[in-house]
């Protein structure tokens, strides 16, 4: 029994307790035989409960134990496997434990931590239909990407006048660099 | 007092040289149709039409501006035959066809006067700039450093930029390789603003139009001096 279920139990009885305890008062005899076994009921459903998780209790420790040590043995078993390699003249550095032995260690695991473990769940795939996909709701980006093409930046460099008509427009130039002052003119 | 006429000249008189150059400009234009669909549910339509509009207007301009054609390579009616590239001087010739060498940034350098270096900057395809960082010293070092743009420098601090409008790296004889100096005084161009048109649904194709749309004109100012091409 779950200790919640133990502990509702209790609340049980103690809510019997007050009502016996209210019919004394009231010297009610066949209510309060009614209750009495009521309640010698509710006890020993609870002592029995508790007997029963105290032994589960009690024989926890060994069953995770003994899985790890499961676990342990799993993992000794490597360096006698690169060693193999070694003498094969197999470099460790590329070692990949086996897919049967991987999954033996994974099982171990999973034995020891069993019920403290998530519970197995499946991940929709949201782009097949099949494995759930269909029910996968989508989303766009806020905004678009743009793909890039270079252009260089030769128009903030030219002399820029911006106009509201576009008509044309005349560009007076002077050059005068071949002047300058004289001794006398 | 004698008063002189702009045309007249009182024997002694060191007048400046002046001249005008006409910005006529051309209508360009793109366009692109989208469906009554798209327009329901594409988000950021605004956003989208600008950034394609600025896109565009960029890299018409670059074609535009170097050589006075569209994006497409058509000549602009009203734009400076040739563009900048056409109206800048002679930087001299690459020692080897094919090839940009340190020597040859060097002659194009200093083919421009040193008033028009200060703030000039290089200008060549792609091509020519990823061969000239693939230049290299005696002992496997980058020839030319970076800039903190992450531009090459070439000569004396001037880095240089990519114009994707100038001819790629080539061994034909005659074609611009590199160009230097100020763009600014060699050529001013106008802009009226970049426009974005929807027009009135095609109902019977269940489109809507939008027309990007801007004027342009150029004119040539000092480029024969301000800015000089190194030929292949």
């Amino acid at each position: 029994m779950a200790p919640q279920a133990v502990e509702q139990k209790k609340l049980e009885i103690q809510k019997n307790l007050r009502t016996v305890s209210t019919l004394l008062t009231q010297k009610s005899t066949p209510a309060i035989e009614a209750q009495i076994a009521k309640l010698n009921a509710n006890t020993a459903d609870l002592e029995s409960d508790v007997r029963m998780l105290l032994e589960i209790e009690s024989q926890l420790p060994n069953v995770v134990e003994t899985q790890i040590a499961d676990v342990k043995r799993s993992v000794n078993l490597l360096p006698e496997i690169q060693a193999q390699l070694i003498r094969n003249n197999h470099s460790t550095t590329h070692y990949t434990p086996n897919t049967d032995r991987r999954a033996a260690i994974n099982q171990a695991f999973n034995r020891a931590w069993n019920g403290k473990m998530t519970p197995e769940q499946r991940d929709l795939v949201s782009g097949i239909d099949t494995a759930g996909g269909a029910v996968v709701p989508q989303e766009f980006f806020g905004s678009f990407v743009e793909a890039l093409k270079f252009y260089g930046p030769i128009a903030s460099k030219a002399l820029l006048r911006d106009t509201s008509t576009g008509r044309s427009t005349k560009v007076p130039v002077v050059n005068d660099t071949g002047n300058g002052f004289a001794v006398a003119w | 007092m004698l008063l002189l006429g702009e045309t007249s000249d009182s024997g002694n008189s060191v007048d400046p040289i002046l001249f005008s150059n006409l910005a006529n400009t051309d209508a360009l234009v793109s366009v692109l149709d989208f469906s009554f669909q798209f327009g329901d549910d594409v988000f950021n339509l605004d956003t989208l039409l600008n950034t394609i509009a600025a896109s565009r207007t960029g890299r018409t301009l670059e074609q535009a501006i170097t050589n006075g054609k569209d994006f497409a390579g058509t000549v602009l009616t009203n734009a400076p035959t040739g563009g900048l590239i056409a109206a800048a001087g002679n930087g001299g010739t690459v020692a080897t066809a094919g090839a940009v060498s340190y020597a040859d940034a060097v002659k194009l350098f200093s083919s421009v006067d040193p008033a028009y270096r200060a703030d000039g900057h290089f200008f060549a395809h792609q091509t020519v700039n990823d061969y000239l960082a693939a230049q290299v010293t005696t002992t496997g070092r980058p020839l030319y450093k970076t800039s903190d743009a992450g531009n090459l420098i070439l000569v004396q601090g001037k880095e240089l930029l990519i114009n994707q409008a100038m001819p790629a790296l080539t061994s034909t004889a005659g074609v611009a390789q590199v160009a230097f100096g100020r763009a600014d005084k060699a050529i001013a161009y106008t802009l009226r603003d970049v426009r974005v048109q929807i027009l009135e649904p095609n109902v019977q194709q269940l489109t809507k139009r939008v027309v990007f749309s801007v004027r342009f004109g150029a004119g040539i100012l000092d480029a024969a001096n301000a800015v000089k091409v190194l030929k292949s």
